[in-house]
């Protein structure tokens, strides 16, 4: 689930020198790239079909017959799958992320930069909205609009935009009783510009980390319900689905097919979420 | 008369920051026990950093060097518990945001005695005792109200004598006081001087009193050590360098600083220029690049603090010519 | 009277007015003068600040200018210009009062811009406020960042004269910077009242500095106007006992009258 807020505010602790993090920091950003061009490059680069059932091999081992990653419980290559997999675990918490964002950031600006009764009234929202676990909210939009690809994205977006819409809130306040907010409003600039043009420059990237870090919580989510079944829905190669679908091949003794969509999970939420703090990190130090 | 801290070439350099010369450069000074020393200084002078190192805190990576002894204790090389007990016993710090450096959740009481008690100085009873003594010490009305009250509901003013309090309740020997009159009012600020001058008298405490004001420094102190970019300019009797001084920037300084009496019609001499930066390192004075009575030999090489009279010291060229050539 | 004219301003904070930030207010300021606003935490002179630039309404009484009422804190669309050219801000913390992310130069020439010239015009305006202020090429490029306060001070000057505003109010300009630096500012404001013609409000609480720069002054206490006058007569011969309270906190005050 998204972390509260205020805990974002705090610089991240660091772990290591300055030289490791930078080897972790570089090798985030290659698991982050690499998943992108397997999603990408899946038609091309994948050896097999991913839909192609095999009954004769079923749960092979990693490395039979030209099965890198070994096959599934239908036969089919894990590699292949992992890799069109890539597409719907990636694009949906990308969608959940960016919609989140959109939603979160002109939220929070109008409430902190109008205040008010306009800011009475999001408030109230957002803090609705906050006690409101992100995963039901998803099940409710399945319910009404049947599961699939985006209605689970757009049901976790809901459910991350207070988060990101309080943070926008509470770094927009800070930015604006800023003096250069001040003297920019005295020159005679039009409050929406020195918003738009002035505080959110300067508010937003830290909120933009947590947008980051945001996009790691949605992938498991999304992949939580494709477990569920509620998202992405069997055959299609999503890295949930996989896993989901691992469990009588790992009642088999056939572990690789489930290891192989989680281990590729957890490279890119730890990956994703060594490159938001590190913007974040590097945010606070320009501040500072 | 005894020497309570005594500097010797006391220097530290950050290499790791790219600093192309010391950012405290050669401190050589005594104190001695119950008087007020003031350093004065503006930004890039390396005044914090000098009061902080009176409290045993040195930058990180910093390479310190020469010697700064406060009582029986060298902090270069005094090992953690040492300086913690010092801190704790005989040096108390007050500093120029009162609101900043106190927990706005804890009432004034427990800010003041937490510490005392906890290290098992004083029982409670006593430690709150003591408090409301210093606070009544300090002119607050109402000593034992004020206890029970919290950081917001106390003006600046209030909030500093109280912090003053925090920092006598373990009767250290020491009182620093790094720029703590600079957020308060004009009248709030004569009357912290005032009071700071009575616990000196009274309780026979020595005083460090830093600030970039050299006129405030004059009010209070008995010798002023004048700081320049991380050296000292000049070191004397206060009363003798502000109506005397012997450095040039001193005197700069003396006469950029607007006053209530004289032609205010004219232009306020000023000292050009900024402080030279720490990723220079010009040979000779760092301050030759502002000075107007700057000479060839003014940066042809190290220039030395030399003793210019009884208990006078200053780091200028003209210093160390023979009389008759200046 | 042409300039600026504040009358029985009232200011009251909380919901019933408990809190009183000014308590009937009133001064002049004629067209390219120089007026000083003298008073402690508490004593209205932020306040005042603050509604002559709009940022606050005013419980009750008036702003004049040119002797016709004029609501800066109801300029509105075109209003919004006119009132920014009325009177200008430079704030005490240099460090905050520019933008972070924008070039001395960009913002100066933003605001140039936003005020009717063409953007080569305002390019040019920049240059000039720049090299007026004292700010060469190098440091007209770079951002707030890489500057010291006193540059930053003098860039934040630059971008209130960019609109030809007719009063500048320095807000404690000088007070967080550097003796040295002080007095070079303080020059300087004198030689850009001489050169431009633009009128000062001098918000301080050091007397001291407000002999350089003003010719009357205004002692504040607790929102009241307890002494007004010339600046020398106000500070030489103080009839408010306030004001000599004020004069004997003054740092080397006791001992100069006493060498």
């Amino acid at each position: 689930m998204i972390p509260a807020d205020t805990r974002l505010l705090r610089v991240p602790r660091r772990v290591g020198d300055r030289s490791t993090r930078r080897v972790g920091f570089v090798l985030a950003c290659g698991v982050v790239a690499l998943a992108v061009v397997m999603a990408i490059g899946a038609p091309l680069l994948a050896p097999f079909d991913p839909l192609a059932v095999n009954l004769r091999l079923i749960n092979a081992a990693p490395g039979t017959d030209g099965h890198l990653l070994g096959t599934d419980a239908s036969g089919r290559d894990i590699l292949s799958r992992l890799m069109h997999g890539a597409q719907t675990s990636l694009l949906g918490p990308l969608i959940a992320v960016l919609v989140a964002s959109g939603l979160g950031i002109a939220l929070g600006a109008l409430a902190a930069w109008q205040g008010g009764w306009t800011d009475q009234v999001i408030s109230r929202v957002i803090e609705f909205l906050f006690s409101f676990p992100g995963l039901l909210a998803a099940v409710f939009t399945v319910a009404l609009f049947g599961p699939g690809f985006l209605a689970p994205a757009i049901g976790i977006a809901i459910a991350y935009a207070p988060a990101i819409a309080r943070l926008t809130r509470t770094v927009i306040l800070q930015e604006r009783d800023k003096l250069y907010v001040k003297a920019e409003l005295a020159l005679g600039f039009r409050g929406i510009r020195v918003l738009t043009r002035s505080v959110m420059p300067n508010a937003l990237p830290i909120v933009l980390s947590l947008s980051v870090l945001s996009f790691g919580y949605a992938l498991i989510d999304l992949a939580a319900l494709s477990y569920l079944g509620l998202g992405v829905q069997a055959p299609q190669p999503d890295w949930g689905v996989m896993l989901n679908e691992s469990t009588s091949s790992m009642l088999q003794g056939a572990w690789w097919v489930m290891a192989a969509p989680a281990i590729v999970i957890i490279l890119v939420v730890v990956s994703v979420n060594i490159i938001g703090e590190a913007l974040l990190a590097r945010r606070q130090e320009v501040l500072r | 008369m005894t020497t309570i801290i005594q500097a010797r070439s006391f220097t530290i350099d950050l290499p790791e920051a790219g600093h192309a010369r010391p950012v405290i450069n050669g401190i050589t000074l005594d104190v001695v026990a119950g008087s007020c020393l003031g350093i004065v200084g503006e930004s890039g002078s390396g005044k914090s950093l000098f009061s902080r190192a009176l409290l045993g805190s040195f930058p990180e990576d910093a390479e310190v060097s020469g010697t700064l002894r406060l009582g029986a204790v060298e902090l270069t090389s005094a090992a953690p518990e040492t300086v913690r007990a010092l801190r704790q016993n005989d040096v108390g710090m007050i500093y120029q945001d009162p609101r900043a450096s106190i927990n706005p959740v804890h009432r004034i009481e427990d800010f003041l005695i937490e510490g005392v008690v906890q290290a098992g100085m004083l029982s409670r009873s006593e430690a709150r005792e003591r408090a409301i003594a210093l606070l009544r010490r300090m002119r607050l009305q109402e000593p034992e109200a004020v206890m029970r009250r919290y950081p917001d509901e106390l003006s600046g003013g209030m909030l500093q004598r109280v912090m003053i309090a925090g920092a006598l309740i373990a009767e250290p020997s020491v009182l620093l006081c790094d720029e703590a009159t600079t957020a308060l009012d004009v009248t709030t600020q004569a009357e912290i001087v005032a009071l700071l001058n009575e616990l000196r008298v009274e309780l026979g405490v020595t005083l460090i009193f830093v600030t970039h004001d050299l006129e405030l420094a004059g009010e209070l102190c008995d010798t002023l050590c004048v700081l320049y970019a991380g050296e000292v300019m000049e070191l004397g009797p206060t009363a003798e360098v502000l109506s005397s001084p012997r450095h040039p920037y001193t005197a700069a300084l003396l006469e950029s600083t607007p006053r209530l009496t004289g032609d205010a019609t004219r232009a306020l001499p000023s000292i050009p220029g900024v402080v030279l930066p720490l990723s220079s390192a010009a040979p000779g004075c760092v301050f030759a690049d502002r000075c107007r009575f700057v000479t060839e030999q003014c940066t042809s090489g190290r220039i030395d603090l030399v003793t210019v009279a009884p208990g006078r010291r200053s780091r200028c060229v003209f210093d160390h010519l023979p009389e008759e050539q200046r | 009277m042409s300039g600026i004219e504040v009358r029985e301003l009232r200011k009251t904070f909380g919901h019933r007015g408990e809190v009183v930030a000014l308590d009937g207010v009133s001064f002049s300021v004629e067209q390219g003068g120089a007026l000083g606003l003298i008073g402690e935490s508490g004593s209205g002179k932020s306040t005042t600040a603050r509604i002559l630039l709009g940022l606050e309404r005013p419980t009750s009484g008036e702003v004049l200018r040119d002797g016709v009422p004029y609501e800066p804190w109801r300029a509105s669309g075109r209003q919004r210009l006119e009132r920014a050219r009325s009177i200008q801000i430079v704030f005490q913390d240099p460090y905050l009062s520019l933008n972070p992310r924008l070039r001395i130069v960009d913002a100066v020439r933003s605001a140039a811009e936003l005020h009717g010239l063409t953007r080569a015009d305002a390019e040019r305006r920049a240059r000039e406020l720049l090299d007026e202020v004292g700010l060469g090429i190098r440091e007209s490029q770079s951002t707030p960042r890489a500057l010291s306060g006193g540059q930053r001070q003098r860039a934040a000057i630059a971008r209130a004269l960019a609109v030809r505003p007719r009063f500048l109010i320095l807000d404690e300009a000088v007070a967080a910077l550097d003796v040295s630096v002080q007095a070079q500012i303080l020059n300087l404001l004198n030689e850009l009242r001489r050169a431009e013609g633009v009128g000062f409000l001098f918000i301080t609480h050091n007397l001291a500095v407000v002999r350089y720069v003003t010719d009357e002054a205004v002692v504040l206490h607790r929102g009241c106007v307890v002494e007004l006058g010339p600046t020398e007569r106000v500070l030489s011969a103080p009839e408010h006992p306030y004001t000599r309270d004020l004069l004997a906190a003054v740092p080397g005050s006791i001992t100069r009258e006493e060498s």
